[in-house]
């Protein structure tokens, strides 16, 4: 993931590299998002975000979304992406209970006593993730809170939010038409 | 003046050091034993600290200077909202309490962006019941130089602004630490660290300050007098379920009990001979429904 950061405040962008960096960890983005690109120009005021990122097929049962492999008395869960680990967490405590549940990686999971082909029907939620739903949760989260003026523009699985304090003028939409996210 | 310190250390013997603070004149202003450890926030006479330090060297414990003893600090962080809360607010919170403070943080309804923001008059008020207010504020050094000035530069009591640039001058403020702006996570290094104890270390400073200009017009009474009279002829404080229900501040205390139902009873505590309402100004704070007592100054009576 690479964030290109345009700023006339240098400490204040770079400050906001990082709190991009956390929100996509916090959020478990990492294997989403595959580039950002930030203009902020507070003089203005003006704060341009684009994220590339990639939108993900609907998948709620375990034996879609992670590789199940037996091993001795338990099995192993080992999941495509971080961003199911939370549900699929809460739903294996729910089913087998704490004392049989344990992460012993990042996005492995290991359920002791349970068959792997009664784990793969698991559905782990009943609504579908929207990556796209997370993004803008994400944007929002990163977007200073002062500049509430929005414009936004999908294109694919490009997402731009022009923000500022006034109403977006047509040179702004050029301005972030110009910046340029690398993957 | 009262000089405000910390000691550390057990159990065994701290009689001693009770009688000691007794004996002066000062005042324990909390004790608290956890296990066989004890913590207590004491206030001594100034020129009493140097034979209370060598009883504390006897009792084999530590003694270290605590100015925020005996002051309510206000964290004020621009909105309620997750970017500003809770990391920056918390964190300084938490390293002034270790100081000595009680803090109490609040979010302002629009303390973001260059046009729309300002402070209420409740707000302002509210702010201004405390001893000190600390603003944690954002990033850019643009919007902190010449749009957050207006947040802070009427109020009357001394204000410190922390934000992202390292070095700033900003209108209004009585200091200001930088390198603490908007960030999403707790603060873990040495790094940002050192930067909350500055903020600590010159909230004291500010603190001290205020405190020797009011030595040369001191109050009638002392508020840790006040308090513990407050606790022994009101019992029913001891029984509230706030976080120290009597609260010490510079210039007086801040009783967390109903103002309409317990103001009387307040009013009537007698302190050296007076009664309280006598020797101060007992008001509603902004803050939920509490009693509000700010002593006056002896040239008041002169």
């Amino acid at each position: 993931m690479k964030i290109a950061v345009v700023s006339s405040d240098i400490r204040g962008g770079e400050m906001y590299r990082h709190i991009i960096e956390r929100n996509v960890e916090d959020m478990a983005l990492g294997s989403s998002v595959t580039g950002f690109a930030v203009m902020i120009k507070p003089e203005i005021p003006l704060f341009v975000i684009k994220v590339r990122y990639k939108e993900r097929e609907s998948k709620n049962k375990l034996g879609e979304l992670a590789r199940i492999e037996p091993r001795s008395g338990s099995t192993r869960v080992i999941l495509e992406d971080e961003i199911d680990l939370g549900d699929a967490l809460k739903t294996l405590w729910s089913t087998y209970g704490r004392d049989k549940v344990e992460q012993s990686g990042r996005t492995e999971i290991v359920v002791r006593g349970v068959e792997p082909e009664s784990l793969r029907e698991l559905r782990i939620r009943k609504e579908r993730v929207s990556v796209s739903e997370k993004i803008n949760e994400l944007v929002n989260r990163v977007i200073p809170e002062g500049f509430r003026i929005r414009y936004v523009i999908r294109e694919g699985d490009l997402l731009t939010v022009i923000a500022a304090e006034d109403p977006i003028k047509d040179e702004w939409k050029k301005m972030a038409a110009d910046l340029v996210v690398n993957d | 003046m009262l000089k405000y310190v910390i000691f550390e250390g057990g159990m065994y013997k701290h009689e001693l050091l009770l009688e000691f603070v007794d004996d002066v004149g000062g005042f324990v202003i909390q004790k608290t034993v956890i296990g066989l450890d004890l913590i207590m926030n004491l206030a001594v006479p100034e020129e009493e600290v140097e034979r209370l330090q060598e009883l504390v060297q006897e009792v084999k414990g530590k003694l270290r200077d605590a100015p925020l003893i005996g002051t309510e600090v206000a964290v004020v962080a621009p909105t309620l909202s997750r970017h500003h809360l809770p990391h920056p607010a918390c964190d300084i919170a938490e390293n002034l309490r270790r100081h000595g403070a009680k803090t109490n943080i609040m979010g302002l309804a629009r303390g973001v962006g260059q046009k729309i923001v300002h402070t209420s008059i409740q707000e302002r008020q509210l702010i201004e019941e405390h001893d000190l207010a600390v603003f944690t504020l954002g990033n850019f050094e643009h919007c902190l130089r010449r749009f957050k000035p207006k947040l802070f530069k009427d109020l009357s009591i001394p204000v410190i602004v922390t934000g992202g640039p390292l070095e700033l001058e900003v209108e209004g403020a009585n200091g200001y630490v930088g390198g603490i702006g908007r960030y999403p996570e707790r603060a873990r290094t040495m790094d940002m660290i050192e930067r909350l104890r500055k903020v600590s270390e010159l909230a004291g400073k500010l603190i001290e300050e205020r405190r020797r200009e009011m030595d040369l017009d001191p109050l009638i009474i002392e508020p840790a007098l006040v308090k513990s009279e407050v606790e022994r002829q009101v019992p029913e404080v001891l029984d509230a379920l706030s976080p120290t229900p009597v609260t010490l501040k510079v210039d007086g205390v801040r009783i967390k009990l109903p103002y309409d139902e317990y103001k009387e009873k307040v009013a009537s505590v007698v302190v050296e001979g007076k009664k309280l309402n006598e020797v101060s100004r007992i008001t509603r704070s902004q803050m939920r429904d509490y009693i509000l007592v700010k002593i006056l100054s002896e040239s008041y009576f002169s």
